[in-house]
């Protein structure tokens, strides 16, 4: 790092400088704190209730609500990514010239000066010690180079100089992810919808806030449904059956369960809550008894209001459905709540289209019959009332960024913590007596793994070498 | 009846002598350290060693049974769950770190955190042993992944924060003239912590990738700045800055010890802290 005089030297260094990274990894580390102890998002009247109203006016002052996308904070992310690439500018050119020129050929003042470094003789000429040297590194992956110059044979080899731009990657990636997160925040939108059973929608309000989003195709709840662990309460599956409409005409039908969201046009939907609307609508299942000596007892399913076929021309019509039932003024049939508390239902069955005779059926009180000697009787087996769907609604075209940031991220971190750049220079001298062969090591990180590697090397050598002499 | 009633709570049972090895080894190498004694340090990771093959059957086991129960899901869904398979990480790195540097001492420094790690099941307030049904936002594939990287980083930052506190407690010693010859020296001490942190980071990268990837299956948004998304981040930003500070910064020792705690208090609080104290979508583990 050059230290540069004026005012934009001393900006550079500023922002350049690691301890301001520390810094910021450090102050965006203890002022994330906040937001998980104090609710995010939550409406004034709540924050008054928990903090008090000065509480409620610093915490109002400081963006404390939505720490996250308050505009320190959002200011201290984008600090930390200037930071990111004024350092990386700094240093990059430095890491580029060990990819694009490398030391081949150090003078050998240099070299002396460098550990680890090891001296023996050999019999061979300087040209044939290096065709073994060689070998010998080619096997452990090394790129060599060679070059003569007389008397003096010369090679340089190296691995992992990708080890160089690591750093450089996993910053990137940073910036990447920065960058999804933006797009999203700036093109995506989170909300939610909640549509009844057996009727669409296309407006998807918005997380936070009351806006409303309108999507250009509409949504269709066919059904849903949540299934339970067989003797459990626990839920094992929450399914909504979805239809896509494009100007009314179905399109996509999937069932959209958690972990399994429905994607179409790059909005994706997800189940996330559901609910009863009514219990005054819905289906009925029933248990159908006909008459003593008749067939075996048998199941059907109507819903309220609507008719089903039983045996012998004979229908089944659901006049009347009470989740709730009381006897008002004058014995009418009401409702006290919209719980399944006392359901009861009004029944009539038809033959040939002409009603044969109307009958109660109560879950509580199945012994309870209003005909007697009819055809058939009945037992409330099950109701389910009319549910909605509430799904998740989101596009995020910045997801796609994220990942590829993510995915750099894991490369520039192994190629920075796993991989080490290896450098060897080898100097083989005939100095006509005898013949020198000098090898030095060089690494830039996790020192005691590499002397023992340059020790196995030297040991490799020399035996190739056929000993020294 | 009745063995069918021990093979469902069989693994339950091992744990609970897995929870007496871990003890026995933690006094093994503790023993081992003044007395230097070759058998002695044997027998600790021969121990060690017992437990975690017992620790590994308990946990296959639960998985057997999950199965023949007909929800078939690995063991990693709860709080005693995500304990033992934690202990079982701690046991699993400190044993690679000790084959790889022989060197057991420290063993005295990261076991108690498996035994602690392990003992805590069957004390800790609201801990369930049963084994359960999955919930569908529990059902999916992310979920394995997510698990076993979070607690091998987990893992390797319990053992850099026991290393440290050998540090600390070395340094300590030779400030006041003194040392204790049985501790590591400083400068492997040194050099150990930070290999923890950089087997951890990738860990805990990779951990909370595969958190965002599920999270944006079932909940249709990759960060939603959730209590536990935001502390594995804040501890992400720790070893990061710990990272830059070793790195490039030149910081060693004493400074690197105390911040390889601090971010392990903050792994602590991730894991354990957030789920007592906050509630959010991890509620479950």
């Amino acid at each position: 790092m050059k230290k540069s005089e004026g005012l934009w030297g001393r900006l550079w260094g500023f922002f350049s400088s690691l301890r301001l990274t520390i810094f910021l990894l450090f102050i965006l580390a203890v002022t994330s704190i906040s937001g998980t102890l104090i609710m995010q998002r939550a409406n004034p009247q709540q924050y008054v209730k928990t903090y008090g109203v000065a509480g409620y006016q610093v915490i109002k002052a400081l963006g404390l609500y939505d720490v996250y996308h308050s505009w320190w904070f959002l200011s201290l992310l984008a600090l930390l990514a200037f930071n990111i690439v004024v350092c990386s500018f700094d240093r990059f050119p430095r890491s580029w010239r060990f990819v694009r020129e490398p030391l081949r050929w150090p003078a050998r003042g240099v070299l002396g000066e460098m550990k680890p470094q090891e001296r023996f003789n050999v019999a061979l000429s300087p040209e044939d010690a290096l065709d073994k040297i060689q070998e010998v590194l080619k096997d452990k992956g090394y790129k060599c180079e060679k070059k003569l110059e007389g008397k003096l044979g010369r090679l340089f080899a190296q691995k992992g100089v990708i080890n160089r731009l690591g750093v450089y990657v996993t910053h990137l990636s940073v910036l990447i992810i920065l960058i999804g997160g933006l797009i999203g925040g700036i093109w995506g939108f989170s909300g939610s919808m909640t549509i009844v059973e057996g009727e669409s929608s296309r407006n998807v309000t918005i997380f936070g806030s009351h806006k409303v989003v309108t999507l250009p195709f509409d949504v269709r709840c066919d059904s849903f449904q949540v299934a339970f662990y067989p003797g459990t309460m626990t839920p094992k599956d929450y399914r909504s059956t979805v239809t896509i409409l494009e100007h009314g005409k179905p399109v996509v039908t999937k069932d959209v369960r958690v972990n399994h969201p429905l994607k179409y046009r790059g909005i994706s939907f997800y189940q996330a809550s559901y609910g009863t609307i009514s219990n005054r609508v819905g289906t009925l299942t029933l248990e159908v008894i006909p008459r003593e000596g008749g067939d075996k007892p048998f199941r059907v399913e109507a819903k309220v209001g609507g008719e089903v076929s039983l045996k012998d021309g004979y229908r089944l019509k659901v006049v009347a459905f009470f989740p709730d039932l009381v006897l008002g003024k004058d014995n009418q049939p009401m409702n006290r709540s919209e719980d399944l508390r006392n359901p009861a239902a009004l029944l009539e069955v038809k033959k040939d289209g002409r009603p044969q005779y109307r009958s109660w059926v109560f879950a509580f009180f199945p012994e309870v019959h209003s005909v007697k000697d009819a055809p058939f009787r009945f037992r409330y087996v099950s109701f389910k009332g009319l549910q909605y769907t509430g799904l998740q609604v989101s596009k995020d075209p910045g997801v796609w960024v994220v990942w590829t940031g993510c995915t750099l991220i894991l490369v520039g971190l192994v190629i920075s913590f796993f991989i080490s750049h290896r450098r060897i220079w080898v100097l083989v001298e005939d100095k006509g007596k005898k013949r020198q062969v000098q090898v030095v090591g060089n690494v830039n990180r996790n020192h005691a793994a590499f002397s023992q590697h340059f020790g196995e090397i030297i040991k490799e050598m020399r035996e190739a070498l056929g000993g020294s002499q | 009846m009745q063995g069918l009633a021990l093979y469902r709570t069989l693994d339950t049972k091992l744990i609970a002598v897995v929870i007496f090895i871990y003890l026995l080894a933690t006094v093994l190498y503790f023993c081992h350290i003044p007395f230097r004694n070759k058998w002695l340090g044997r027998s600790a990771t021969l121990v060690t060693l017992a437990g975690l093959v017992t620790e590994t059957a308990s946990m296959v086991i639960r998985t057997v049974i999950s199965y023949r129960m007909g929800w078939g899901h690995a063991p990693f869904t709860n709080l005693y769950e995500s304990m033992v398979f934690f202990s079982w990480s701690i046991v699993i790195i400190y044993l690679l770190i000790e084959w790889k540097y022989k060197n057991r001492t420290i063993g005295a420094f990261v076991m108690p955190f498996a035994f602690i790690a392990l003992a805590y099941t069957t004390i800790g307030p609201g801990i369930r042993t049963q084994i359960e049904p999955l919930v569908p936002a529990l059902q999916s594939n992310w979920l394995i992944a997510h698990v076993i990287t979070c607690f091998l980083g987990y893992a390797a930052f319990a053992v850099s924060c026991g290393v440290s506190v050998m540090y600390l407690i070395k340094a300590r010693a030779q400030e006041r003239g003194g040392d204790i010859a049985f501790l590591p020296d400083l400068r492997v001490l040194d050099d150990l912590n930070y290999k923890a942190v950089m087997i951890g980071f990738p860990l805990l990268t990779l951990g909370i990738i595969t958190g965002a990837a599920w999270a944006n299956y079932a909940w249709g948004s990759y960060w939603t700045w959730d209590p536990k998304e935001t502390w594995s981040l804040i501890t992400w930003l720790i070893y990061a800055a710990f990272l830059h500070a070793r790195f490039t910064r030149g910081w060693r020792g004493k400074k690197t010890a105390v911040l390889s705690i601090i971010g392990f208090t903050a792994v602590l609080f991730t894991y354990l802290g957030v789920n007592l104290l906050i509630s959010g979508l991890h509620s479950y583990a």
